[in-house]
């Protein structure tokens, strides 16, 4: 059984043009057709345990929230989509700022040494509000530099405004813009390597106007296109969603925006909700290394 | 079919291949439906010669005719029953995963699909010297977590390595690439260089909801399982694919959610065996139904528990 040419990724009009001169099978193309090589080239195996030493190499990032850190196996895994679901004002985009932040710190206080990008759909990227985290996290590193760092106080390895500036924002209005915008990422990360983290806040504005089996195609397609940028350049991908509400025939009930297709493309779910005015609570909805579990806990004013 | 080329008959020599290809015969589909006076007229081969090439080519690329009795020794001889290492599956299973056939494991999202691949990986791995292979389509697949389970249920340290250098991991982004790798599989096992019995491809969803023109979507899920039906049959493994359930109220007279399940009809009536899990809320326990098979009882029903060690 030989493999079949149209198996291969190749535009529309190229696979016509090969199937009326009869190249039917991958064998029977001439070896000097461009990039056949690349076209026909299976992903790399690797051993489970090679798997292993990589993912303990290139380490997560930290939500420096203990007990959310704990459940999710030591942070935020590289590679993977983690979603951050709940309703208005229950901490999302301030545990998504938090994070573009603390990824920054370096690695030997846990964290990445890295860049984050910030893509916006609702035009609320609050910079001010950021500078303020930035610099309650700056206080607390220089007391725990003060302490940690072995003699080498005053580093200077990191400010507020590198921090800023280490952030890049961008903003998207609709799901056309969001699709490209990965495109564009392609050969903006190649001069950016050290982003650690990609943040969409929030993934279901963009798609909230378009039907059922076309919405799960353009997220699908869009987490696909991130998701294998993520595997080359090694960062994680956030995600936030809205909660909606879902009919059944005798009653209704919450849930997450954008249905169970979408829900099964996501690696990790946590559900947040605000308890008190700096208390929040995180349930662990989707994730490999707990089952669901409830945590408490406050971030960064 | 096949392109005719100068390797399959002595005959088919360059300028005659020319000629043929100059009246648009190009396969060997082509020169068997031509007339052969048509032939002898293009290439000035003598009638008896085409004749000739034309037997031999009926011979070679026509499909075999086996007789049933070396099949089915064929089958008996080389079909293995491989346990799952889930004792409460393994009876609703009668023994375990047959090779030559297709299972499907669906569930809604968040009900331990991945858990109980991660399972099914170590414990086949575990209980053999042989390879498995674990396709990942989303970057589930966790070396930590593999590593955790294996530290709770007590393995020691040289199994551990053992058991994970035998797990092989393709990690695959797009449909072509879940295509080249099967392939990839069928050569290594044609040419024996590696042997196996099982591949876990988790989940189809995410290669196929993305391609957004359906013809071309459901073409590819036929070559897809073309090749995966020569995987199981022919080189006698089991192959273990994830689906995704979804709830929806369309039938809204009912309170069932029993939920639909994806990637269409067609696919829908590949796999051999279905399995269905489900969570129970607020409990770490799942139960396994078999919601459809050819061979065991349907509806058959087992709970298993998921811990740190893994399902049991």
């Amino acid at each position: 059984m030989h493999q079949p040419v149209h198996s291969l990724s190749l535009p529309e009009c190229k696979l016509r043009e090969l199937q009326t001169s009869e190249f039917n099978y991958c064998k029977d193309l001439d070896a000097s057709m461009p990039y056949l090589d690349q076209l026909m080239k299976p992903p790399v195996t690797k051993t489970a345990l090679e798997v292993y030493n990589e993912e303990c190499q290139q380490g997560c990032v930290r939500t420096f929230v203990e007990p959310l850190d704990n459940v999710l196996g030591g942070g935020i895994p590289l590679g993977e989509v983690t979603e951050f679901c709940g309703e208005p004002g229950s901490g999302k985009t301030q545990i998504c700022f938090q994070l573009c932040i603390s990824v920054q710190l370096p690695t030997w206080c846990g964290g990445l040494n890295g860049e984050a990008v910030y893509i916006g759909t609702n035009c609320d990227f609050a910079s001010h509000r950021v500078k303020e985290i930035a610099k309650r996290i700056m206080d607390r590193y220089v007391l725990f530099e003060a302490k940690h760092s072995f003699g080498n106080i005053g580093l200077n390895e990191i400010n507020v405004e590198l921090i800023m500036e280490r952030i890049s924002y961008i903003n998207v209005s609709d799901y056309t813009q969001m699709l490209l915008i990965v495109t564009y990422l392609k050969d903006w990360l190649h001069d950016h390597p050290t982003v650690k983290l990609i943040v969409i806040d929030s993934i279901c504005a963009p798609l909230k106007p378009l039907d059922g089996s076309q919405r799960t195609t353009i997220a699908y397609q869009l987490l696909q296109d991130l998701q294998k940028l993520a595997k080359e350049h090694n960062f994680a991908i956030i995600v936030t969603n809205n909660i909606t509400t879902r009919f059944t025939c005798s009653s209704s009930y919450l849930a997450p925006s954008l249905g169970d297709n979408y829900y099964h493309r996501l690696n990790n779910r946590i559900y947040l909700c605000k308890k008190s005015s700096n208390v929040f609570k995180a349930v662990l909805l989707k994730s490999l290394f707990n089952s669901q579990t409830e945590i408490e806990f406050s971030l960064i004013s | 079919m096949s392109r005719l080329n100068p390797q399959m008959h002595p005959l088919l020599n360059s300028p005659v291949l020319e000629a043929l290809l100059a009246k648009n015969i190009y396969t060997v589909l082509n020169f068997i439906e031509t007339e052969i006076k048509h032939i002898v007229a293009i290439t000035n081969l003598q009638y008896k010669e085409v004749l000739g090439i034309r037997k031999h080519l009926i011979n070679k690329y026509a499909a075999v005719t086996r007789d049933g009795v070396s099949y089915y020794n064929e089958i008996i001889t080389k079909s293995a029953l491989f346990s799952t290492g889930i004792k409460r599956l393994d009876s609703i299973l009668q023994g375990g995963f047959l090779t030559g056939n297709i299972y499907e494991i669906c569930g809604l999202p968040a009900s331990g699909k991945t858990q109980l691949n991660l399972t099914l990986v170590r414990n086949v791995a575990q209980n053999s010297i042989l390879n498995v292979y674990y396709i990942d389509t989303k970057n589930d697949f966790s070396g930590r977590k593999l590593k955790a389970v294996l530290d709770a249920s007590k393995t020691d340290e040289e199994h551990v390595k053992q058991i994970m250098s035998q797990i092989l991991v393709k990690k695959v982004d797009t449909v072509h690439d879940l295509i080249n790798t099967l392939y990839e599989i069928k050569n290594l096992l044609y040419t024996k260089t590696i042997k196996l019995r099982l591949i876990i491809i988790d989940s189809l969803p995410p290669l196929f909801y993305s391609i957004s023109d359906f013809s071309k979507r459901y073409g590819l899920i036929t070559t897809m399982v073309n090749v995966m039906h020569v995987l199981a049959k022919e080189f006698h493994t089991a192959i273990v694919v994830t689906n995704v359930l979804t709830t929806s109220y369309e039938n809204t007279s009912t309170e069932d959610i029993s939920g639909k399940i994806g990637l269409g009809k067609y696919w829908y009536n590949v796999p051999n065996t279905r399995l269905t899990i489900k969570k129970f809320e607020n409990s770490s326990e799942c139960s396994i139904i078999i919601a459809k098979s050819n061979r065991l009882l349907e509806g058959a029903q087992c709970n298993v528990k998921i811990t740190d060690a893994g399902i049991i």
